[in-house]
């Protein structure tokens, strides 16, 4: 028999559309070695292999996000879900065979680490959720006149989502606006509503130059509390840069 | 007074904040809280880093006093009495209005409050416990709070206090009651043990009663903490130790703390103010106090009459495994959970993911590495399916020495600091003659 053309299945970069170019991997029933899944940022085209490009289907990728629920565990769907936020190459092709292993095996898919797929995935998982974590902690928020609160964040990974949920639940009575610079996205909240992504927000972002009277104020007095707070005798800044690395602090009152 | 009443909350929060420094516990875990629909906040069980400061220590909770005007006179102490320092107190609505516009802002993730003894400790435990109230009841704050429970107040108030905080901490100052009576007279060991017992039992009392009634007000739903100064009292590591182990036995404390003395005042009865803080010990008490907590060691078993004090080149745990060559080497395949714990270079997520990995197949050194295992310090310790990774002369010496090459990553201020404090009783340990000693410090084997 010929040997099978391998394809690349190319999706958007998002939980759905990499779910979305799953369920089409499946469907086509062409052989799960043949097929490679990758988004399309990080796609980079070569002559040997079939390109078909996977438009976003949310029901698609719901019905795969239930199948892995159920099939295999809540587990495995947390890993996917995070890893799928992750902002590096390969992570598709990563949790497709970390699914077919899962589908094939599920009791023991999130036990073995030693196959190189289930650790990707479960790393790709743990390096979101830990700048998730760091992040939740160096948002700064400043109060625009109108009472908004404007947050600006560069994050390697997208972490939109993962920080509308925590925001969402720490400050329900607010009216804020998380801007991913680097995504140029933004996770707006309305006061007592649920929060939603928005992409054309250029014209809300010059419009964030003018702040309250009372937010100089108060940055200024954070300014002066981070200061005072620090223990000369203990000075380290080694210590603090491996804690807060320096990526942050463009986004960050006290370390600008 | 009158130039009190001049200052701006501004000033007065840098005077706070500065006579707050000295304490170290920054913590906001503990307690998980999501909130309603209403007010501002919430609480996440792990606890959030807000940021982090010049000295690298985290800050997480706005960490004041609500008055540095204190009555006592501690030789310690930055704020005692005799020191002439700027002296200012916060009023409930100051300390209310800067949680809010902070916790807006997520610079922090609640607050932090501690007192000088202003008056006497019934009136400041009043006041913080005010504050606490208009914060939780009038601002509708639902983040984080942790507050200190002054000795001497009257245990209604520490009640109350408890009710809106979600950690309650009553500092041990010093580890022993001897050191305490010498430098800090007007407090006595038994006088800070009450309220520490009161918070224990009311936190036992209110299990009981949430699980009668699902909502049940929470009391200290985050446990409660202290702190002891190490450095300023000569007191050896074994002690220390034998304290922390009965407070978290006897007392059920979520932590204890230790805080590298920090000379700020020159007294007889102290180190003298050119000391450095000891960091590198502060940093092996630490190390132990995990073990203590999460691996099942017992502060006996680490350290003993004649060696009372924890080596300053290899942490607790590599000490201690080299002192029990008897124990080892450990079948990563076989041995259970908590014996795995014990051996160097596997920690409580690694040993958790050996557990479950081997159940799928069996593990080779390659997969240790893929788990997260530091096999540099765990290959003398191990073996896969009965071997080890290399051929190894199975005595202490060798080991040693070879633990001594593998760079502990310590924070660089200790490293540079503390190279002058190396003694040579490690060595005394293993019976390594003296060539064999800067062999081993110039790092070659």
């Amino acid at each position: 028999m010929e040997e099978k053309r391998p394809r690349v299945y190319v999706c958007e970069d998002c939980t759905e559309g990499i779910l979305s170019a799953v369920y089409e991997a499946y469907l086509s029933r062409y052989g799960h070695k043949y097929i490679t899944i990758e988004t399309e940022n990080f796609c980079q085209p070569s002559f040997f292999c079939d390109y078909i490009q996977v438009p976003t289907d949310i029901e698609h990728g719901e019905s795969v996000a239930r199948a892995i629920m159920k099939k295999i565990s809540g587990e495995a769907w947390h890993w996917v879900y995070m890893a799928s936020m992750a902002g590096e190459p390969g992570k598709a092709q990563h949790i497709y065979r970390f699914l077919n292993m899962g589908f094939a095996n599920p009791e023991k898919v999130c036990s073995a680490l030693t196959q190189d797929d289930v650790l990707a995935v479960y790393k790709l998982s743990r390096k979101v959720g830990r700048e998730t974590d760091k992040l939740m902690g160096f948002v700064r928020f400043k109060e625009l006149s109108g009472g908004i609160l404007f947050g600006k964040i560069a994050p390697k990974h997208q972490q939109l989502q993962l920080l509308g949920n925590h925001f969402a639940d720490r400050l329900p009575e607010e009216n804020w606006v998380l801007y991913d610079e680097n995504r140029r996205m933004a996770c707006v909240h309305k006061a007592l509503g649920p929060w939603v992504i928005q992409k054309d927000v250029e014209a809300f972002l010059g419009r964030t130059e003018k702040i309250s009277e009372e937010e100089a104020e108060f940055s200024h007095m954070w300014k002066t509390f981070f200061e005072h707070i620090a223990i000369d005798q203990r000075v380290n800044p080694r210590l603090q840069m491996q804690m807060m690395p320096k990526r942050f602090w463009s986004n960050m009152t006290e370390m600008k | 007074m009158e130039h009190l009443q001049m200052m701006t909350t501004e000033e007065k929060l840098a005077i706070l904040a500065d006579a707050a420094k000295y304490d170290v516990a920054c913590t906001s875990s503990g307690s998980n809280r999501k909130n309603g629909r209403h007010g501002m906040g919430s609480a996440v069980a792990a606890g959030i880093c807000h940021s982090f400061a010049a000295d690298g220590r985290c800050i997480s909770l706005l960490k004041i006093l609500l008055s540095n005007d204190c009555i006592y006179d501690c030789k310690y102490c930055a704020n005692r009495r005799s020191n002439d320092v700027a002296r200012a107190t916060f009023t409930p609505e100051e300390i209310c209005s800067l949680t809010m516009g902070f916790y807006r802002r997520n610079y922090i993730e609640g607050l932090f409050l501690s007192s000088g003894v202003v008056k006497n400790p019934d009136h400041t435990m009043e006041l913080m416990t005010q504050t606490l109230m208009l914060l939780r009841e009038k601002c509708h704050f639902y983040g984080y709070i942790h507050v200190k429970a002054i000795p001497g107040a009257s245990p209604e108030l520490i009640e109350q206090a408890g009710y809106f905080a979600d950690r309650m901490s009553c500092n041990l100052e010093l580890p022993t009651g001897e050191g305490l009576a010498r430098l800090a007279p007007q407090k006595s060991r038994k006088k800070i043990l009450l309220p520490m017992r009161q918070i224990q039992n009311g936190i036992a009392a209110n299990k009981n009663e949430l699980t009668l009634y699902k909502h049940a007000p929470k009391f200290v739903p985050a446990g409660q903490s202290t702190q002891m100064i190490i450095g300023a009292t000569p007191e050896t590591d074994l002690q220390i130790m034998q304290v922390s182990q009965s407070l978290y036995e006897k007392f059920q404390l979520k932590r204890v703390f230790y805080s590298a003395y920090v000379a700020v005042n020159s007294d007889s009865m102290l180190p003298a103010l050119t000391q450095r803080p000891p960091l590198l010990r502060e940093h092996r008490l630490y190390q132990a106090d995990w073990l203590l907590r999460f691996y099942g060691f017992r502060a006996e078993e680490l350290l003993d009459e004649d060696h009372p004090n924890f080596n300053t080149l290899l942490d607790p745990k590599c000490h201690w495994a080299l002192r029990h060559l008897e124990e080892f080497p450990v079948e990563v395949n076989r041995a259970d959970y908590h014996t795995l714990l014990r051996v160097p270079g596997i920690g409580v997520t690694s040993a958790k993911r050996i557990c479950r990995a081997r159940r799928e197949n069996r593990l080779d050194f390659a997969d240790l590495k893929k788990i997260g295992v530091v096999l540099k310090r765990a290959i003398y310790f191990i073996t896969c399916s009965g071997r080890m990774m290399y051929t190894i002369p199975w005595n202490q010496e060798f080991i040693f020495r070879n633990l001594l090459a593998v760079k502990e990553r310590l924070p660089d201020l200790v490293r540079e600091q503390e190279l002058s404090f190396r003694q040579m009783s490690l060595f005394d340990d293993f019976n390594v003659n003296a060539q064999d000693q800067t062999k081993a410090l110039t790092g070659q084997i």
